[in-house]
């Protein structure tokens, strides 16, 4: 659509005097139109046309910081189930696979080390048979069993009652530290700024349509023209401002 | 269209300023559309996708902390049982004099081991300090009791309750955008008519849908 167009009556359009009065052949070319026609309505189409650019420009970083956005939302679902999975993997490992196994070694050493303590206060055939059965305990809690159990047989993880489950938690969950870091806060903040930034953009648009509506008013308030185009190019420029006011702060 | 229509709105006539005002009008009014948009529809990806994250976080609160407990509950009923075989050997020593030595002995081995399989398995159960070296969500996790869970569950519903309104708000402001792209529409047809007759209606009815449009965008507001 072209300015020439756009205004039948002003510019020779159909119908107009100026038109039924130019010998065919004579038509003017698109150029020296361009040059007859006022420099405010060319303003108004200039005014209209940037408003539209300006626009679609912040338009799409909007729709950019959108996406952006919804990305790292996704992605904090995502690092929470990643999250979740690592630390109730690795809690059922440590509470149903090795702390069972660690307090049935511990019930045999604590019933051999009793068994001991009490073998004295017996005799004779009394006393052989607590022996052998401390010596049973005994090798039931040092035997291949209790050295394949970490968390019953390194020092590392004995506690004041026996082992001390919490620390072998600690060594599980340190052999993925990649794991323990995760934070899908951070994704989410991150997110949460982006859309922000995307928001903050989209309403600097509606001071960009205020240009807009200033330039078509320009062109349906002739005697205003120059007063509206004035204001409109205030509004754009203001808009344009704006928006990157908004890109560098955001 | 809007570019075109604003352009083809010469003021030579009041159908003419009316086009005019109400294509500028119309474009501030779907700038303002699009952003309520934008902020509802975002507000509502972000409740959504938290919402979504509590889900996991509950099952997996739940999931965590079930195993200690459970290992302590599983351990002191061994407890429990060793400290009944002892018990269980006292009274029988009672009955067989004869046996009363080794049972009695027997007994007393096996309820001091039973006691401190209890003490253990107290242990087992319990939140790791921060000195044990456990991560702060897993000993986050471990600590979830059933009002922690409750919690959850009742932010999870506000959260839903939250981005219903605004997919709602969404909704309306969408629905008032498509008006005003219809009255852009009209808009258009009645500048491409100009000042012919058929024109005038095409631009009330613009300006109605409009208005209609504005009304519907606020009243997503009440969401």
């Amino acid at each position: 659509m072209t300015v020439d167009a756009a205004a039948p009556e002003e510019d020779g359009g159909p119908g107009s005097p100026q038109r039924e009065a130019a010998p065919p052949g004579n038509a003017p070319s698109p150029a020296e139109a361009s040059a007859a026609e006022p420099p405010a309505r060319r303003g108004v189409a200039i005014l209209l046309a940037l408003s539209a650019v300006v626009a679609a420009v912040i338009g799409g970083r909007v729709a950019f910081r959108s996406s952006t956005a919804t990305s790292l939302w996704q992605q904090s679902v995502r690092e929470e189930t990643k999250r979740a999975a690592a630390y109730v993997e690795d809690l059922r490992y440590v509470y149903t696979s090795e702390q069972p196994v660690a307090f049935a070694l511990s019930d045999a050493r604590f019933r051999a080390e009793e068994l001991k303590n009490v073998a004295p206060s017996v005799e004779g055939l009394n006393r052989i048979v607590i022996e052998l059965e401390q010596a049973i305990q005994e090798y039931l809690s040092s035997g291949p069993l209790a050295e394949a159990s970490l968390l019953f047989n390194d020092e590392r993880y004995q506690g004041e009652h026996g082992f001390d489950v919490a620390r072998r938690v600690a060594d599980i969950r340190s052999e993925n530290p990649e794991l323990v870091a995760l934070d899908p806060e951070k994704a989410r903040a991150s997110g949460n700024r982006a859309s922000t930034h995307a928001i903050r953009l989209m309403a600097t648009t509606i001071i960009v349509a205020i240009a807009f509506m200033f330039g078509s008013l320009a062109q349906g308030f002739p005697k205003r023209r120059q007063a509206l185009l004035t204001v409109g190019t205030v509004m754009l420029a203001l808009g344009a401002v704006s928006a990157t006011v908004v890109e560098v702060v955001s | 269209m809007d570019l075109e229509t604003a352009h083809a709105a010469e003021g030579k006539g009041p159908l003419q300023k009316w086009l005019a005002a109400l294509v500028g009008l119309s474009a501030v009014v779907a700038a303002s559309l699009a952003t309520l948009d934008l902020h509802s529809s975002k507000r509502y990806e972000d409740l959504v996708s938290r919402s979504s994250r509590e889900s996991v976080n509950l099952f997996g609160r739940i999931a965590g902390s079930s195993f200690p407990v459970s290992g302590m509950y599983i351990s002191s009923q061994i407890a429990l049982f060793r400290s009944i075989q002892a018990t269980s050997r006292e009274l029988v020593s009672t009955v067989e004099p004869e046996a009363q030595p080794l049972e009695s002995a027997l007994a007393r081995a096996e309820k001091a081991a039973a006691e401190r399989l209890t003490l253990l398995a107290e242990t087992i159960g319990e939140t790791p300090s921060l000195e044990s070296g456990v991560d702060a969500t897993t000993r986050d996790v471990i600590g979830t009791g059933e009002a922690e869970l409750t919690a959850i569950v009742e932010q999870q519903n506000e959260m839903l309750d939250e981005a219903t309104r605004y997919g709602n708000r969404s909704s309306r402001a969408i629905f008032a955008l498509s008006l005003v792209a219809l009255a852009t529409v009209l808009l258009g047809l009645a500048a491409v008519m100009g000042a012919r007759s058929g024109a005038a209606p095409l631009v009330g009815g613009a300006g109605a849908l409009l208005v209609i449009a504005i009304g519907w965008g606020l009243t997503a507001f009440l969401e």
